[in-house]
């Protein structure tokens, strides 16, 4: 068993990008190649928590109507945001890895360093330990 | 001490020793929790302990051999040495020590000895999956998870400085 409470947590966070790298997609041609990848991929990872958080016997939270006043105008702030959620999703894949069985702790690595990965790539530092310091 | 063979590689030699034996007896798990923060528990879980005694032989080869390729090639110093901060960090946090550690000389194209320690950053970024799924407490998990993790950018951060 994962616990659900994690496994919502980062579900939520999904959401959160899926919504962010819309946003990017649709405001800075820059980095709208990179932007699509990304929000491929947490669609992906979204579907999947939904289809898990709901066999677990849970009601998948859903996006929230406003994720704040983030401002993705310039490749740079767009840098910033991508990179920040990446990180924050790799913490909550951290959790998620310590509460799961055998497979639920597979899938949380494959999360956990998709988004290690992604945070490099959208400009953040290489870090000893993503998603805990 | 133990002494084994890397295969395929230049760096044919890694002896590792007494510094990481000898913590099987103590405080190498609690260390490695508190650097990260995390309240240690009384008991270590013994498969635990070797999971992060296996964490830090890795670490400390993939270190000495980061210094070996660095003595070879010292036009890569200014790019490697950011990443060497970084896996010192690990190695500290699994309460590993260079102390008794030996590699054998780097490749001698900079480009082969960079790709030798992309290999041995994935490898141990492997291995230290297997032992996070593996361990039976769930901060040490997420402690091995979260270097698994970081091996991996450190692999892609070799692959900026080979190209």
């Amino acid at each position: 068993m994962t616990r659900l409470d994690d496994l919502q947590s980062w579900l939520a966070l999904e959401h959160e990008a899926v919504w962010l790298y819309g946003l990017i997609g649709a405001r800075v041609d820059g980095v709208a190649p990179s932007a699509q990848t990304s929000y491929d991929a947490h669609r992906l990872a979204r579907d999947r928590l939904l289809a898990l958080v709901d066999e677990a016997g849970g009601e998948p939270v859903g996006p929230a109507l406003t994720y704040g006043d983030s401002r993705v105008d310039s490749s740079r702030e767009a840098r910033a945001a991508a990179s920040s959620i990446e990180e924050r999703v790799a913490a909550a894949c951290v959790t998620v890895f310590g509460g799961a069985d055998a497979d639920g702790r597979r899938f949380a690595m494959s999360g956990l360093r998709r988004a290690a990965l992604a945070a490099l790539r959208w400009g953040a530092p290489v870090r000893a330990f993503p998603g805990l310091d | 001490m133990s002494r084994r063979s890397l295969l395929g590689s230049g760096l044919t030699v890694a002896t590792v020793a007494a510094a990481v034996v000898a913590a099987r007896a103590g405080g190498v798990l609690d260390d490695a929790l508190r650097v990260v923060g995390v309240e240690p528990h009384p008991e270590p879980d013994p498969g635990d302990t070797r999971s992060l005694e296996r964490a830090a032989t890795a670490q400390a080869v993939l270190i000495a051999s980061i210094d070996a390729t660095i003595g070879a090639h010292p036009d890569l110093e200014g790019d490697l040495n950011p990443l060497r901060v970084v896996a010192d960090e690990q190695l500290v946090a699994v309460g590993g020590s260079l102390a008794a550690t030996s590699v054998g000389p780097a490749p001698k194209e900079p480009g082969d000895a960079v790709a030798e320690l992309s290999r041995l950053a994935a490898e141990s970024a492997e291995a230290r999956e297997d032992d996070a799924v593996s361990a039976a407490s769930p901060d040490v998990a997420r402690v091995l998870a979260s270097m698994s993790a970081g091996l991996s950018q450190l692999v892609a951060a070799f692959g900026v400085v080979r190209s």
